[in-house]
């Protein structure tokens, strides 16, 4: 069971992370929360096919997330973004000068948190959405509007700027 | 992609995979390495209690790098329950200090004289009689001084819970002579006076 939870983390630690860092809006606190999640699934020690355990990781994480985002946003306001700001030192040279990815970036952040969810999920956890629906407790077609909506928003942004 | 995808009109599956190319090449905010020690050290620590129960990354970084104990519940309720404790005898103390500091500050032509209850030598027989008398009457005493002091006293007397507005009245007639006459004075409901001649009973 470890083995398989290790293996997951392994495997989606930086969706793991992002997950969490997009609920929290600060990496500290995403950290803390993909932490305890694991704590608590090596106490629960989960019986689930490892399919479904992916999503059963990434749904632990997500609701620690969310925990810790309530538990703190009465302290302050916290914006952090799951990307890497423009001229931080492993940014420097591949996408400094790129203007689609800065839009790209932009219109991912303009998402609402449903969306910018699945899109994480979608792209960065390559989770099925039948996995997607289960860590957010949705149908799986409505996972995949959801990221098709999103896409779709995210190609008009795209267009709206240039 | 999944066939889910092809539910509803959206953008085009080269178009979605291409936009999905461009997102996945965007650098994403790395998890320290901190992180993958400790949940790593977590899943491989084999104990039943494994608990990380130092301060995490989040609250290390609030509260500047120092670690924070964190109170548990008991620790919790043990200081609610301290908390009212205090309320209770904070509460109780000052009632007690106002009682004290209010009964000082009643003026002492208000208060009526002590009845003493031992006769000194040195008295003359007027002064004892007195206070031989004030002994045996003192609450028949404290009636005439009331009715006596009364007018000097003025606004004062409505002021002191001792004395009702109505005795004050009466001892104004007393010492004027004259019917207090309530028609003709200006009644001030909030201190029972009258705010023209700044006496009881308007």
């Amino acid at each position: 069971m470890k083995q398989q939870l290790e293996a997951i983390y392994l495997s989606h630690r930086q969706a793991l992370f992002s997950l969490a860092l997009s609920t929290t809006g600060c990496a500290a606190m995403a950290e803390d929360a993909v932490h305890e999640a694991f704590v608590r699934l090596c106490r629960l020690s989960p019986t689930s096919p490892s399919e479904q355990l992916v999503a059963y990781v990434f749904a632990a994480v997500r609701n620690a997330a969310i925990d810790a985002g309530r538990r703190l946003q009465s302290q302050k306001k916290l914006a952090e973004t799951i990307f890497q700001m423009r001229g931080s030192k492993s940014t420097e040279g591949v996408s400094e000068n790129d203007d689609q990815t800065e839009m790209l970036r932009t219109a991912v952040e303009a998402l609402e948190q449903p969306a910018r969810e699945v899109v994480i999920l979608k792209v960065y956890g390559a989770l099925t959405f039948e996995q997607i629906g289960q860590v957010l407790e949705i149908p799986a077609a409505t996972a995949a509007t959801r990221y098709r909506r999103a896409l779709t928003h995210i190609e008009d942004a795209l267009r709206n700027r240039t | 992609m999944s066939s889910l995808d092809h539910n509803e009109p959206g953008l085009s599956e080269s178009r979605t995979m291409d936009l999905e190319r461009c997102l996945r090449e965007i650098p994403l905010t790395p998890a320290t390495r901190e992180l993958d020690a400790r949940v790593l050290g977590e899943i491989r620590s084999g104990s039943d209690c494994s608990c990380d129960h130092s301060a995490g990354a989040a609250k290390r970084n609030a509260f500047g790098g120092h670690t924070v104990t964190v109170p548990s519940a008991s620790q919790n309720q043990s200081r609610n329950n301290g908390v009212v404790s205090a309320g209770w005898l904070a509460c109780a103390a000052s009632l007690v200090i106002g009682a004290v500091v209010g009964n000082q500050f009643i003026p002492t032509t208000l208060r009526p004289p002590q009845a003493s209850s031992t006769t000194e030598p040195g008295l003359n027989a007027d002064l004892a009689n007195q206070s031989i008398q004030r002994t045996t009457n003192s609450v028949s005493d404290a009636s005439s001084w009331t009715l006596e002091n009364a007018m000097q006293v003025g606004s004062k007397i409505i002021e002191s819970s001792r004395f009702s507005p109505s005795v004050g009245a009466v001892a104004w007639e007393q010492q004027s002579g004259e019917i207090f006459r309530v028609g003709t004075h200006q009644a001030d409901r909030r201190f029972a006076m009258c705010r023209e001649c700044h006496r009881v009973g308007g």
